[in-house]
C-alpha cells in the first residue's frame, strides 16, 4: 500500500473498515460502528489542522511533549488522557475536559491565546458528533480459534470407505470416502501415456522420451510405475522443475531493481543452491532455516559455509527499488517485501496489510508486523555507500575453496599467454575499425581533418584536458590502471607519434571528477597531414572516448589546431538516429566501450547492395550516423568483426584464469553491528514514529512466546526455528498445500498463498491436516517423500475423464473426481518444445549473464546501466532448460517472451497459483513467433533424420515426441493429407511440408495440455 | 477485430460476452479516455507553470532546504533555474503557457490544467506504475484494464484498451489478477511498411497464408477430435477460439493503420511524413482512429521528457516533437465531435525541480531532478471544464500549495468522468476486494463542467 499523507491514510482506515464490516458474516464478529465518510472528512479537514496547530506542540509524539500526560495525536491519545482522565467524552462536549480547557473554563489551553470561537465551535460540533476519529483503528481481535488455519494440528483417523481395495495410499481413503459419501465414482485409471506424460511433467517439467515410453509401457516387473517414479525422482530435472516453483515465491530474477537495468552478479548461486537442495532433499525445515538464517547456522566444513551464505539469498535477492534516493523509504520497503514474502511463501497470511494499520480481518496487530519488521531493519539487504543514488545489494565474500601451489602456477602461465594474444588481436583490430567510417566516432576518435602541424623538424606541444564528458553519475568508475593511448598517424596510416596517458581515478565523487590532462611535444616528419586518433589503452575499459576535451597542438604560441569535442559531450551524440527496426547482417561489440555511451556495432542492410555501420549505447540509440560505406569498408568491418569475436573468446578466456583465484561473493544478507528493536511507523510513514515493538512473531500464534531473541543478534535463526516448530499450524499446512497445488492442479485449499479470514476453507480439511503432520513427522520434512506418495496415490492416477453426474454435484472437482487436466506451464511448453526438436541443452547450473561469463563485471564499476549485451542471452545458454535463462524484472528478454506469454509470473510478484489464462496472443505467438518456427523447422530434420523413408512411421515418431504416445491411424491419415495437401501450396517441397506439419503439432491442445 | 478471447476457464464466466458494455454507475460525463503519457517527468515550470518568483531568483541558492532523507547527485551546488522558455498569455482564459508549445496553446480554452498533481515516489518505474496502476510496487490492473473491467467496450471488434507504441513494460498495461481481456493490447509499430506488423507475431510473411490457414485447419482438426473424446473442456475450448480470433486479426487488422482513407489535410495536420513529428504524429492519428471505433482506453506514449541536463536544449526537442500532433488530436477530435464525449489527459509520472542538477559537469546545460511533490497534468474534454487551472504549487514550483490531486484522486476523477464510484468499482482478490484507488482517491469536483 502506498504511504501517504494523512487525509489519504485516515480514508485507507476507512474504507479498510467498510471491508471489515462487510465481512463479519466470516468472522463471526461485531464490530463497532465505523467511522463514515463524511466523519472522517470532517475530522480531517476540520479537527487535524487544529490539533496539529494548536495542540501538538504540547501533546505529541512528534513534539517528544507529553503535558500533563495527554497526548492529542491519536485516538487512544484523548481515550486515556492525562492524569485527569480521558480528556474528551464522546457525544458529551460539556463533559469533556478539553472543551472545559479550550473554553478557559478550568484549565486555560492553549496557555498563550485562546482559540478562536469559530474553532472551539467547531471542537463542540466533533464531540457532539461522538468524536469520530480515525487516526488510529481499534480493530477488533479475531480470536485464533475462530480461524481454522490457526487450530492446531491433529493427526486424524484414516477414515474407513467402502471400496477398501480401491486406495493405494492412506490418502485415497480421505478423498475416497467424501465422494463416497455424494455417490460419486471415482475416474478409472488413466492409460499408460497419459499418466507416463503426466507423472513425468508434474516431477521434472520435461515429457517422457520416446525411449522412456517404450520402456515403460514394456515394463512387466509389476512396479513400471513405481520405477518411473523413484527414476524421475532421482533425475536432476527434478530440481530444476520444482526450484521453478519455489523461485515463483521467492521472486528470484538475475536483474535487480525494479527497472531492470541493475545487474546483479551471483544470483545464480542462490539459483543452483536451491535445485541442488530440491534433488539432494535436503529437509523443508532445514532448507527454510538456511534461507532465513544460514548464515548463523553453524557449520562443519567450508563447503556447508558457503552453502549457508548463499541460501540467504533469498531474503537477498528481490525488487528493490534500489535507485530510490529516499533511503529510509528503500529499507521500510525491502522490509516489507521480505515480511511480506515470509507471510504469504510460510504462514499464508498477508501480514503486509499490517504495514500501515492492524489487520482489517486477521489477527495480525500492527505490533506483529513491526515486531517482524525490527528483524529485518536487524539484517542487512541493501547497502547505501554513496554517493550518486544508487544503493547496492548485500554480498558476502565466500570461503575460498583452496588450491595446489602447482596448479596456481600453471593458471599463471595460461594467463600470461592470453593476455600476450589479446595484445596481439587489439594490434590488428584497431587499424581495421579505423577503416570503418562511423567506427572511428565510437570506441576510438579519430579526427579526420587533416592537421598540417607536421613540419619536419618543427616542434610542436601537443595538450588536452581530460574529464568525463559523457554520463557521469557516480555509477560508473575508472580505475588507476584506465588509460588513453593517443596516437598521431600519417596519412597512410602509419604512426607518427603515440603517447599513453594515465588520467587518474575518476572515482565518481563530486570533488574527484576533474582528471589530470597532459602535455607532450613531438617533432615533424614532414609526411604531409596527420589525423589523431584517441583510443583507449586499457584492455577492456576505455570509457574515455568522450571524455576528452580541449585538444590543442601550438608551435610555440601558434595555435595549429583546436577540437573541443564538444559534439561528444553531456548526452547523446547529435545525429541520424539508429534505425533499429532495420535487419541486422552482423553484429559485433565495440571493444573498450563499456560505459554508457557506444557499446555496439551492426551492420544494417539499407537495400540496394547499400549498407551501413550503426553503432548503439546502452540507453539512448542516437548515436553516430549511419551512412552507407564502400565494400572495402564493408570487408574492413567484417573481418574487425572476426577479430573481435577471437577478442571476445580471448576475454572470456582471460576472465575465466582470472576468476579461478579471484574472491567469490554470494548475494546475502547479515546480522547489523547493532540489531535492535523498531518503532511502529504510524500509518506505514517512516518518519511518523510511534512505540519500540520487541522484536518477535505472530501473537495469534501460541508458540511465538517460545523463541527469544537473544541480545546481539537480529532474531532471524529464531523467526527460522519458529516457523518450523513443532507446534507451529501454518508452515506445514501451508507447504503440504503448495505440493498438492503442483501435482493435482489445485490446493485442497486453493488461495494457496492465504489462509486468513477471507481464503477459503480445505475442501478436505482432515486430509490436509494428515498430509501436513505426515509429512513433518512421518517423512522428516522430506519434500521427495512426500511427492512420491502423493503420485503414487490412486487419486492421482485417475484419467481426467468427464462424468456428467459428477459435474452436476461437484461442477467445480473440488472433491476430486477425476485428475483436472491443464495447460503446460509456460517453461514447460518451452522446454518440451526444445526437448521435441532435440535442440535441447543439458548443460545446467551457472551464471547465466553474458556479464558474468565474460568476467567483465568489474569493468562496469557498479551494476548500473550496463551494456546492452551484458543483459543478453549468452549462446550457450539459449537453448538450456527455462530455469537457466537470466531472468529480468521488466521488459522480458527475447528468449523470454514465451515464458510471459503462457502466464509466467512476474519475478517481482509472490506467484503460489499462476494465472492460467486463454487468449488470442497465445495462437499468434504459437503461429508466427521465430521459436516456435525454428523448433518446428528442426524437429522436422530430426524426424527425418530418424525416420528417413516412411513418413507414416514419421508421424509416429513425431507423435511420441510431443504427444508422447504413438499416433493412431486417424491421426496418420490426417497428417498425410495435410502433407499432401501443403505440398501443393508450397511446390511440392516437402521439408517445408513438414516444418508446417511439426508447426501444428507444436500449436495443438495435444501437445499444450497434460491430462 | 481482434478481440482477446476471455478465459473460457475463469471463474465467474457466464457465457456473456465479457466485454459488452455495462451500465455505469452514473450517468457518465466522457465515454472514453485518451491518455497521452509523457514518460520522463516534463518540467511543470518550464511548461505549464509560470513562476515569476523562481524567475526573478534564478541563479541564486535554494530559499527552501532539500528534503534531508533524500540521497542526492548532482545537487551539490544546486541552484535556482529559471524558466528555460518564454511564457505568453493563450486563448481567452489567458493561460500562461510556454512559447515552446504554440499549437497546443491554440486549444488553451480546452485545457483544465492541474497545477499541483501530487505522486509517492520520485523514482521512474515507481511513479510509473503508480500513474497507470494506482500501486506503487504490486501487479494490480492498470486504469485501462479497469475501464475495460467496468463498462466493456462500445466496438467488439476491438480491443477495449490499446496502448501505443508503450515505452513501458507490460506491469503498466496488464490486467493483473482482472479477467485477461482486459489487459491492453500493444500496437509496436505505426510506420506505412506493411512488412512491419502491428501487433507482435501478427503476420508471418515467409509463408503463404494459404498454407497458414491450412495449418490452423488441422490444429482445429487434431483440436476437435481430442475434445470430442473429452466430451467438455472450457479452456480447450477456449484455445480453439482464440486461433480463429488470432486468424482474423491477422486478415483484418492491417486496416487499422492504414491511412489512405485519411485526407492529405488530416496527415499534415498531424506532422506525418515530415520530420520531427512522423512517429508522434502517426500514434496520435491512430488514437483518434481507435478513439472514434469506441475503443475504450487509448494510450499514446512519448519517451524522452526526462530531463537531467540540458533541460532547455531537451524541453525543445520534445515539445517540437509532440505540440502539434497533440494539437491536432484535438482539432480533429473536436472537428468530429469527439472532443465533449472523449477525456483526453496529459501528463507524466511526476514533474521536475525548481532547482538544477549537473551530471555531467557541464554548468552550461544544467538540467533538473525528479519532483513529485507538485507537477502538472492537463485534461481536455469528456466533462472537465476547459480554460481553467485547479491547484498551485508554491513560489517555485516545487510542493503544491493547494488543489492538490494525488495520483489516486485522479484516478477517481477520472473514473467518475466515466460514470463510475472509484470505491465501488472493485474486484475480490487475496481475500479482499481491490480497487484502482487502492484505500484512497477523492473526486476532484471543481474541474468538472
Amino acid at each position: 500500500m502506498s504511504v501517504r499523507e494523512n487525509a489519504v491514510a485516515i480514508l485507507a482506515l476507512l474504507v479498510a473498515c467498510h471491508i471489515g464490516r462487510a465481512q463479519d458474516v466470516a468472522t463471526g464478529e461485531s464490530t463497532e460502528t465505523a467511522t463514515s465518510a463524511e466523519d472522517v472528512e470532517f475530522f480531517e479537514h476540520q479537527i487535524a489542522p487544529i490539533f496539529k496547530r494548536r495542540c501538538y506542540p504540547c501533546h505529541s509524539h512528534e513534539s517528544g511533549k507529553a503535558k500533563g500526560g495527554l497526548v492529542l495525536d491519536s485516538r487512544r491519545g484523548w481515550e486515556k488522557g492525562g492524569s485527569e482522565g480521558a480528556a474528551i467524552v464522546p457525544g458529551k462536549p460539556d463533559e469533556s475536559l478539553l472543551m472545559e480547557a479550550v473554553r478557559y473554563q478550568s484549565y486555560e489551553m492553549p496557555p498563550d491565546e485562546q482559540l478562536p470561537a469559530a474553532e472551539i465551535a467547531l471542537l463542540e460540533r466533533w464531540i457532539a458528533r461522538g468524536a469520530p476519529d480515525p487516526r488510529e483503528s481499534n480493530a477488533q481481535k479475531i480470536d485464533p480459534e475462530k480461524l481454522w488455519a490457526l487450530r492446531p494440528i491433529q493427526r486424524p483417523d484414516v477414515p474407513d470407505v467402502k471400496a477398501e481395495s480401491w486406495g493405494y495410499d492412506d490418502l485415497d481413503a480421505f478423498i475416497l470416502q467424501r465422494l463416497e459419501a455424494e455417490g460419486i465414482t471415482p475416474a478409472s485409471d488413466a492409460d499408460h501415456f497419459t499418466i507416463l506424460r503426466r507423472v513425468t511433467f508434474d516431477l521434472t517439467g520435461l515429457p517422457p522420451t520416446p525411449e522412456e515410453i517404450e520402456a515403460f509401457v514394456n515394463d512387466t516387473s509389476g512396479h513400471a510405475y513405481e520405477n518411473v517414479v523413484d527414476r524421475l525422482l532421482d533425475s536432476p530435472g527434478f530440481g530444476d522443475h520444482w526450484a521453478r516453483h519455489w523461485f515463483d515465491l521467492s521472486c528470484y530474477a538475475d536483474l535487480a531493481d525494479i527497472q531492470g537495468n541493475v545487474l546483479i552478479r551471483d544470483a545464480w548461486r542462490y539459483r543452483d543452491y536451491v535445485i541442488a537442495a530440491f534433488n539432494s532433499d535436503k529437509p523443508l525445515d532445514r532448507f527454510i532455516h538456511e534461507q532465513i538464517a544460514g548464515d548463523l547456522l553453524p557449520y562443519d566444513n567450508d563447503e556447508q559455509h558457503r552453502e549457508q551464505i548463499i541460501a540467504t539469498g533469498y531474503l537477498a535477492i528481490g525488487p528493490w527499488t534500489l535507485q530510490n534516493y529516499i533511503k529510509p523509504q528503500l529499507d521500510a520497503d525491502v522490509v516489507d517485501h521480505q515480511i511480506d514474502r515470509i507471510g504469504r511463501t510460510f504462514l499464508g497470511q498477508t501480514l503486509a496489510c499490517a504495514r500501515c494499520h492492524d489487520h482489517k480481518f486477521d489477527p495480525v496487530p500492527m505490533a506483529d508486523y513491526y515486531a517482524l519488521a525490527g528483524i529485518f531493519h536487524s539484517t542487512l539487504t541493501t547497502r547505501y555507500d554513496g554517493p550518486g543514488v544508487w544503493s547496492v545489494i548485500s554480498e558476502i565474500r565466500l570461503p575460498a575453496p583452496k588450491s595446489s601451489p602447482e596448479e596456481q602456477a600453471r593458471r599463471q602461465e595460461e594467463l600470461a599467454d592470453l593476455r600476450s594474444r589479446w595484445q596481439t588481436l587489439q594490434a590488428e583490430l584497431t587499424p581495421l575499425l579505423l577503416r570503418i567510417p562511423g567506427g572511428s566516432e565510437a570506441n576510438v576518435l579519430t579526427l579526420e581533418k587533416p592537421i598540417a602541424a607536421n613540419e619536419k623538424g618543427t616542434q610542436y606541444e601537443l595538450s588536452f584536458e581530460a574529464g568525463p564528458s559523457v554520463w557521469t553519475a557516480a555509477s560508473q568508475q575508472t580505475t588507476a590502471a584506465d588509460g588513453l593511448q593517443i596516437d598521431l598517424l600519417r596519412e597512410d596510416g602509419s604512426i607518427l607519434v603515440g603517447f599513453r596517458h594515465s588520467p587518474g581515478t575518476w572515482s565518481g565523487a563530486k570533488d574527484a571528477q576533474t582528471l589530470k590532462g597532459a602535455r607532450f611535444a613531438y617533432t615533424g616528419d614532414g609526411s604531409g597531414g596527420i589525423r589523431v586518433r584517441i583510443a583507449s589503452a586499457t584492455p577492456g575499459s576505455s570509457r574515455f572516448g568522450g571524455a576528452i576535451d580541449d585538444l590543442k597542438i601550438s608551435e610555440g604560441q601558434r595555435t595549429c589546431f583546436f577540437e573541443d569535442f564538444d559534439s561528444l559531450s553531456g548526452g547523446p551524440i547529435e545525429g541520424a538516429q539508429a534505425d533499429t527496426s532495420l535487419p541486422v547482417l552482423a553484429q559485433a561489440a565495440v571493444p573498450g566501450w563499456t560505459g554508457g555511451g557506444l557499446n555496439h556495432s551492426h551492420a544494417v542492410d539499407l537495400g540496394n547492395g547499400n549498407f551501413a555501420i550503426q553503432f548503439y549505447g546502452g540507453g539512448a540509440h542516437r548515436l553516430a550516423n549511419a551512412k552507407p560505406v564502400t565494400p572495402a569498408e564493408k570487408e574492413a568491418h567484417a573481418a574487425a568483426m572476426d577479430v573481435e569475436k577471437e577478442l571476445q573468446d580471448v576475454d572470456a578466456k582471460i576472465a575465466q584464469a582470472e576468476k579461478q583465484d579471484a574472491p567469490e561473493y554470494a548475494l546475502a544478507v547479515r546480522d547489523v553491528d547493532e540489531p535492535a528493536d523498531r518503532p511502529i511507523y504510524r500509518r506505514g510513514d517512516f518518519q511518523n514514529l510511534g512505540d519500540i515493538v520487541p522484536r518477535g512473531f505472530l501473537t495469534a500464534v501460541s508458540t511465538s512466546t517460545r523463541h527469544t531473541i537473544p541480545d546481539g543478534t537480529s532474531g532471524r535463526l529464531q523467526l527460522a526455528q519458529w516457523l518450523t516448530d513443532s507446534e507451529n499450524p501454518l508452515t506445514s499446512r501451508v507447504l503440504v498445500n503448495r505440493i498438492w497445488h503442483h501435482l493435482f492442479g489445485k490446493g485442497l485449499v486453493r488461495t494457496v498463498d492465504y489462509f486468513g479470514v477471507h481464503g477459503e476453507s480445505p475442501s478436505h480439511p482432515e486430509l490436509l491436516d494428515f498430509l501436513a503432520i505426515r509429512m513433518r513427522e512421518d517423512d522428516g520434512w522430506s519434500l521427495k517423500k512426500t511427492v512420491r506418495r502423493m503420485v503414487l496415490s490412486r487419486t492421482y492416477q485417475m484419467a481426467s475423464t468427464h462424468n456428467g453426474r459428477a459435474v452436476e454435484v461437484d461442477p467445480d472437482n473440488r472433491l476430486m473426481w477425476q485428475m483436472p487436466r491443464r495447460r503446460l506451464s509456460a517453461e514447460s511448453i518451452r522446454d518440451a518444445m526444445l526437448a521435441a526438436s532435440g535442440q535441447l541443452d543439458p548443460r545446467r547450473g551457472g551464471p547465466s549473464l553474458g556479464l558474468e561469463m565474460k568476467g567483465n563485471i568489474n569493468g562496469l564499476g557498479g551494476n548500473v546501466n550496463p551494456p546492452t549485451w551484458a543483459g543478453q542471452i549468452p549462446e550457450d545458454i539459449r537453448k538450456r532448460r527455462s530455469v537457466y535463462l537470466p531472468l529480468q524484472r521488466e521488459r522480458p528478454l527475447g528468449e523470454l517472451e514465451i515464458l510471459s506469454v503462457f502466464d509466467f509470473p512476474h519475478p517481482s510478484d509472490i506467484t503460489g497459483a499462476r494465472h492460467n489464462t486463454t487468449v488470442a496472443r497465445q495462437a499468434l505467438f504459437l503461429l508466427n513467433a521465430p521459436f516456435v518456427k525454428e523448433q518446428a523447422s528442426k524437429l522436422a530434420e530430426r524426424l527425418k533424420k530418424d525416420e528417413p523413408a516412411d513418413e507414416r512411421a514419421r508421424i509416429n515418431r513425431l507423435y511420441l515426441l510431443t504427444v508422447n504416445r504413438p499416433a493412431g491411424p486417424a491421426d496418420i491419415e490426417t497428417a498425410m493429407t495435410f502433407l499432401d495437401q501443403c505440398a501443393e501450396d508450397l511446390n511440392g517441397d516437402r521439408t517445408a511440408v513438414w516444418s508446417q506439419l511439426c508447426h501444428a503439432v507444436l500449436g495443438s491442445n495435444g501437445f499444450l495440455f497434460r491430462e | 477485430m481482434f478481440h482477446q478471447q476471455a478465459l473460457a476457464s475463469h471463474p465467474g464466466g457466464d457465457g456473456e460476452a465479457p466485454l459488452a458494455v455495462k451500465p455505469s454507475h452514473f450517468p457518465a460525463r466522457a465515454k472514453r479516455i485518451l491518455f497521452l503519457f509523457m514518460s520522463g517527468g516534463p518540467s511543470q515550470m518550464d511548461l505549464f507553470d509560470y513562476k515569476p518568483e523562481l524567475a526573478r531568483l534564478a541563479g541564486q541558492v535554494l530559499p527552501y532546504k532539500l528534503p534531508e532523507t533524500e540521497a542526492t547527485v548532482g545537487l551539490d551546488n544546486t541552484k535556482l533555474l529559471g524558466p528555460v522558455s518564454g511564457f505568453r498569455h493563450t486563448g481567452k482564459c489567458g493561460l500562461l503557457m510556454s512559447d515552446l508549445l504554440p499549437c497546443t496553446a491554440q486549444h488553451a480554452d480546452d485545457l483544465c490544467v492541474l497545477r499541483a498533481v501530487h505522486a509517492d515516489s520520485p523514482n521512474h518505474p515507481v511513479a510509473i506504475r503508480q500513474l497507470h496502476t494506482g500501486n506503487l510496487f504490486d501487479t494490480v490492473p492498470s486504469m485501462g484494464a479497469w475501464l475495460s473491467y467496468g463498462l466493456g467496450t462500445e466496438n467488439q471488434q476491438l480491443p477495449s484498451y490499446i496502448t501505443i507504441l508503450p515505452t513501458e513494460g507490460e506491469r503498466n498495461y496488464s490486467s493483473a489478477f482482472l479477467p485477461a481481456i482486459h489487459q491492453g493490447t500493444a500496437i509496436e509499430h505505426v510506420g506505412s511498411s506493411s512488412d512491419k506488423a502491428p501487433i507482435r507475431h501478427l503476420t508471418d510473411a515467409s509463408i503463404p497464408q494459404g498454407v497458414q490457414r491450412r495449418r490452423i485447419d488441422l490444429i482445429q482438426q487434431m483440436n476437435q477430435r481430442q475434445l470430442a473424446r473429452l466430451e467438455t473442456d472450457q479452456q480447450m475450448e477456449g484455445v480453439i477460439e482464440a486461433f480463429e480470433l488470432a486468424f482474423r486479426m491477422q486478415t483484418e487488422t492491417p486496416r487499422l493503420v492504414d491511412f489512405t482513407d485519411e485526407s492529405k489535410e488530416t496527415l499534415a495536420l498531424y506532422g506525418i511524413d515530415e520530420k520531427p513529428t512522423d512517429t508522434f504524429g502517426r500514434q496520435c492519428l491512430l488514437a483518434r482512429r481507435f478513439s472514434e471505433a469506441g475503443v475504450r482506453f487509448v494510450q499514446v506514449s512519448l519517451h524522452g521528457w526526462d530531463h537531467h541536463g540540458n533541460i532547455a536544449g531537451g524541453l525543445k526537442n520534445e515539445c517540437s516533437v509532440s505540440d502539434k500532433p497533440i494539437a491536432a488530436l484535438l482539432t480533429d477530435l473536436k472537428a468530429r465531435g469527439l472532443l465533449d464525449e472523449t477525456l483526453v489527459l496529459w501528463g507524466g509520472e511526476f514533474g521536475r525541480t525548481p532547482h538544477t542538477q549537473i551530471l555531467d559537469g557541464n554548468k552550461n546545460a544544467p538540467g533538473r531532478e525528479h519532483n513529485h511533490h507538485g507537477f502538472t497534468m492537463w485534461m481536455a474534454g469528456g466533462g472537465v471544464k476547459g480554460g481553467m487551472t485547479h491547484g498551485a504549487t508554491d513560489d517555485f514550483g516545487y510542493y503544491g500549495i493547494e488543489g492538490q490531486v494525488h495520483i489516486n484522486d485522479l484516478h477517481a476523477t477520472m473514473l467518475h468522468l466515466m460514470g463510475l464510484d472509484h470505491e465501488r468499482l472493485t474486484f475480490q482478490h487475496h481475500g479482499r476486494p481491490f480497487r484502482l484507488t487502492d484505500v484512497a482517491g477523492k473526486v476532484v469536483k471543481e474541474i468538472i463542467a
